[in-house]
């Protein structure tokens, strides 16, 4: 497959967007430079897809919800017995809720299954917005991000699939492999040091399908960056990998790190501030949405460092090639 | 010295006397209050029996074969008449025998959920090579081996063996029988056998089932989900065992020593009716002083987190439960944490050595070993000490010591004493009641262990109804009187084999006839309750609307003149057979409150309201005292014209972590 003509631009040194003014169109979308694709520009993305996440939770979460404030909605303190200590009134409503939960089951997986595939479409604009910009280097519109990653859903949607394929054979691996170091080791290892064992066995598989995500995520990018189909995109992925595998898994692994520190705090705060009233639930919402937040801007930000390394490794290699 | 029994103690004029003194505490219990029981010598330890009454005592030697899985065994069975009646046979107990084929009682019989439920991989059995009476001056002995009744007709179960004796032992006379017998452990299963090297070794020898003063003998085939009986007595024991290989026992070792490659120990120990042990070449131990007794723990490599959170929970509930329940006896006690690949011998009790059970990895937030630990720590009690017949009343063992295991972890480690997960503290009391609620109507809580028609409704009835109404009694009645009857219950039953009437006159004598009606309905009658708001009204007072005759004139007056005040009413109703004194909480739209006490008795109650404030809602035992109320939803109600409580905690907590579980796995 050839690539565009744009994208043989687009690892320019300077932006594709800085065109003469007569060339302006504000609904074409042009590529950033390398170095112009960061993810706190676009912050309106980000905001969507934290939108979208809110949007699918509230509509999964929302049955639920409404059966407890069919029961307690009766209780002149509302929910507050479910949160008591001891966990009487929590430990009674789960045991009345047991015929409830097929219910409340049979909603919110389609629902999750639906959400996870169209969320395919705000993780798709997200990245159209951060590799692109017009002609004027403004944000691009969002009518035209949108057409632009719907363009791209059948590939992030392909690429999904296999994706979950290989994760999924890596994670059964992990766990056969695991089981049979443990059990092969515990007659001369001691049953804990022979578990152990296996979960170091089973760690190195989860790294491994950390690395099918990570893989996973940079074919995403070269899609859109290169505007090209799933195996090409697989192949720049696999060289951006192959090129830089440390670099890449630490700008990976530092982020995801880095995003349960919110919800640290979060669950801190929330010890705090638990069952003081209304400004308090309020206050706790406002951090518990900031919290998603901020875990999807790091999310933004990987993606953007996923576009400047295959961005990067494409460059390079043409130049080899060339 | 023969120690009296406790029928001798209380019944009947014992229980005359309880029900007595109950009448005057009668009025209390409908208003309970606290600190105003009567007293008796066994609320405290000085009037407690010291030692046992010596019926059935064990001199035996026992070789381990780590290899072929096998003990041989011999020794000596002495043992006393101690009922009114001639004895013309005895019962052995050969429970090993359970794992010797399918058609054991323990393998056939038709039972899902709880312990025990797959099938050994490696069979186990017992035989008794030689079993010799002979009188006291030894001069004569007489090998009763070949008449040994394994089986009876159309039953070939041969864990309960009947054995004629050649003559009458007379009442209170002794006889001595010479065992021989080889023992193979079943790959571990149901408390005892081996996995790998590690041997846990239970119900090993031939036992004497216990004779009740009657003359009638308590003997009962292995079932899955019963327990034992035996007499006291004292067990000298001797183990030989490879010299690698690391012994836990019941009973403090009193000797010990290396005899090419072997070694052996001695353990001798009064005032017991079991002995179980252990040997396994990955030991690691750690020996500890709690309370004056030598705690040693037993664990596998890698597991010392978890002895130390078992260690930690011993050093809260051995001086706690001297002080309920009497004094600890014994000089030692033996914790054992077997491997989790034997997890089927961890979690259970014999004399001065329990065993606990989990996996390493076990979170800090999930209290498992401590539960286990306190739990079978509490069957020194209720089961080593006090001794009742398990497998005929198995609430009177398994039930009150799961109300003990989770009161001792309330008191430890307050609300959070089952798991503290996700901001939520969960109580071991109120998971016991809520789980408990799911079986209530299935079958009695007090009957046979045999009777029980899945392991499921055992643990729900035996384990955790039993707990949950004795600790509704507590928070109905108070801690004090209800760990008062159950402190005296426990004293004055220890080594005496009490039954459920003693129980029963224990609490009728400190809380009252009415509370031990209550225990009644709710162990031998499938008792249950549940408390509903049924109905709330409220609606401003104002002059009587309608057509009224007035000085010969007929008005119809068509809104009345409002009087600035309210007027409502709350029904609250009561299903079920059981009864507890409740608070009815009224809730004004002005947020304050104002509560109602019910005694309980009766189908209903309505209450009446008058205030400046509309009446908003009602709450029937809004201080969740009535912890086995079938259904709590339906203890509150709102007004027609009141408002709603808001559920957005909830809302915005289910969708803040539908947002995170999105994000965790959205591609």
């Amino acid at each position: 497959m050839t690539l565009p003509a744009t994208e043989v631009t687009s690892a320019a040194e300077t932006d594709e967007a800085a065109e003469k003014p007569e060339k302006l169109d504000p609904q074409r979308l042009v590529l950033l430079a390398n170095a112009s694709m960061r993810a706190r520009r676009r912050p309106l993305a980000v905001v969507l897809v934290w939108g979208y996440e809110l949007l699918l939770a509230a509509t999964i979460a929302w049955p639920a919800a409404s059966y407890v404030n069919g029961v307690y909605g009766a209780h002149p303190m509302g929910d507050a017995p479910l949160f008591r200590p001891g966990g009487l009134a929590l430990a009674d409503l789960a045991v009345r809720a047991r015929p409830v939960m097929a219910a409340l089951s049979a909603h919110a997986s389609p629902l999750f299954a639906v959400g996870a595939v169209l969320g395919l479409i705000p993780l798709a604009l997200l990245i159209v917005q951060i590799a692109h910009a017009t002609p004027a280097r403004k944000s691009p519109p969002l009518g035209a991000s949108l057409a632009r990653a719907w363009s791209v859903f059948p590939r992030f949607f392909a690429l999904m699939i296999a994706s979950a394929f290989v994760q999924g054979l890596l994670l059964i691996a992990g766990m056969l492999a695991a089981s049979a170091t443990a059990g092969g080791t515990t007659r001369s290892m001691g049953e804990a040091r022979a578990q152990q064992l296996g979960f170091v066995v089973f760690a190195v598989f989860l790294l491994l399908t950390a690395t099918a995500g990570v893989l996973h995520d940079v074919a995403r990018t070269a899609a859109v960056r290169f505007d090209v189909g799933v195996l090409r995109a697989v192949r720049l992925a696999s060289n951006a990998l192959r090129r830089g595998f440390l670099a890449l898994m630490w700008s990976w692994g530092w982020r995801a790190a880095i995003g349960l520190v919110p919800i640290a705090i979060a669950a801190a705060l929330s010890a705090k501030l638990a069952g003081r009233g209304v400004t308090a639930l309020w206050a706790m919402a406002a951090i518990h949405q900031l919290v998603i937040l901020a875990r999807v801007a790091l999310r933004a930000s990987w993606l953007a460092k996923a576009l400047r390394v295959v961005d990067h490794a494409h460059h390079v290699t043409r130049s080899k090639t060339d | 010295m023969r120690t009296r029994t406790v029928r001798e103690r209380i019944a009947p004029a014992g229980l005359c006397v309880a029900l007595a003194a109950a009448i005057v505490s009668d009025a209390r219990a409908q208003a309970p209050t606290t600190g105003l029981v009567p007293s008796s010598p066994f609320d405290v330890d000085a009037q407690m029996a010291l030692h046992a009454d010596p019926v059935a005592s064990y001199v035996l030697r026992a070789t381990l074969d780590p290899v072929a899985h096998t003990v041989h065994g011999d020794g000596t069975l002495t043992w006393r008449n101690t009922s009114n009646a001639p004895v013309h046979e005895i019962w052995l107990h050969l429970y090993l025998n359970a794992f010797k084929n399918e058609r054991s009682v323990f393998l056939r019989t038709p039972l899902s959920g709880g312990r025990g439920v797959g099938r050994p991989t490696d069979w186990g059995y017992v035989d008794v090579r030689r079993l010799a009476l002979r009188d006291l001056d030894g001069a004569s002995a007489i090998d009763l081996a070949p008449q040994i009744q394994l089986s009876r007709p159309n039953d070939p179960d041969e864990t309960d063996a009947r054995v004629p004796l050649p003559r009458d032992v007379a009442p209170g006379e002794t006889i001595a029988l010479d065992m021989v017998w080889d023992s193979k452990l079943p790959s571990v299963l149901e408390r005892t056998g081996y996995s790998g090297s590690f041997h846990f070794v239970a119900q090993w020898f031939p036992k004497i089932a216990r004779l009740e003063p009657d003359g009638r003998w308590a003997h009962f085939p292995f079932y899955r989900l019963s327990e034992f009986y035996a007499d006291f007595g004292t067990y000298d024991v001797t183990l030989d065992v490879p010299q690698s290989f690391t012994i836990g026992a019941t009973g403090p070792m009193i000797e010990s020593r290396i005899d090419k490659g072997r070694r052996i120990e001695r353990h001798v120990q009064t005032d017991i009716h079991d002995f179980a042990w252990t040997a396994w070449d990955q030991w690691q131990t750690t020996v500890d002083t709690i309370d004056g007794v030598q705690v040693t723990l037993l664990y596998p490599p890698g597991y010392r987190v978890d002895a130390k959170r078992e260690l930690d929970a011993l050093r809260f509930v051995m001086p706690y439960f001297d002080q309920r329940y009497g004094r600890y006896p014994y000089p030692v006690l033996t914790v054992v944490h077997p491997p989790f690949t034997a997890a089927e011998a961890g979690g259970m009790e014999y004399p001065t050595l329990i065993t606990t059970g989990g996996p390493w990895y076990g979170p800090p937030g999930i209290l498992g070993p401590e539960l286990v630990t306190v739990h079978e720590y509490g069957h020194q009690y209720f089961y080593g000490l006090i001794a009742t017949n398990e497998h005929d009343w198995p609430f009177l063992d398994e039930g009150l010591n799961s109300f003990a295991e989770q009161d001792a972890m309330a008191k430890w480690r307050g609300a959070g004493s089952a798991a503290e997960l996700l901001g939520f503290a969960f109580s071991d009391g109120v998971l016991q009641g809520a789980i408990s609620n799911l079986s209530v109507h299935d079958e009695r809580v007090a009957q046979p262990a045999a009777d029980f028609t899945s392991g499921g409704g055992y643990a729900g009835l035996v384990y955790f109804r039993t707990g949950a109404i004795m600790e509704t009694m507590r928070r109905v009645y108070g801690d004090e009187p209800v760990a008062r009857a159950l402190g005296r219950y426990a004293r004055k039953g220890r080594f005496m084999h009490p039954v459920p009437d003693d129980l029963l006159a224990t609490f009728a004598e400190v809380l009252g006839p009415p509370a031990a009606a209550t225990l009644h309905a709710a162990y031998f009658e499938k008792g249950w309750v549940d408390y509903v708001v049924a109905d709330v009204r409220s609606h401003a007072v104002h002059d009587a609307t309608g057509v009224f005759d007035r000085d010969g004139k007929r008005e119809t007056v068509r809104e009345g003149k409002a009087a600035g005040a309210f007027e409502g009413w709350a029904l609250v109703t009561r299903r079920g057979t059981l009864s507890f004194p409740v608070d009815i909480e009224l809730v004004l739209e002005d947020g304050t409150t104002q509560r109602v006490r019910w005694d309980g008795q009766g189908d209903s109650i309505r209450v009446p309201y008058t205030g400046a404030s509309a009446l908003r809602a009602a709450v029937v035992d809004p201080d969740d005292l009535v912890l086995v109320d079938q259904q709590r939803t339906n203890n509150f109600a709102a007004a027609a014209s009141g408002s709603r409580g808001s559920t957005s905690r909830t809302t915005e907590k289910l969708v803040y972590w539908t947002e995170l579980v999105l994000q965790a796995v959205l591609p």
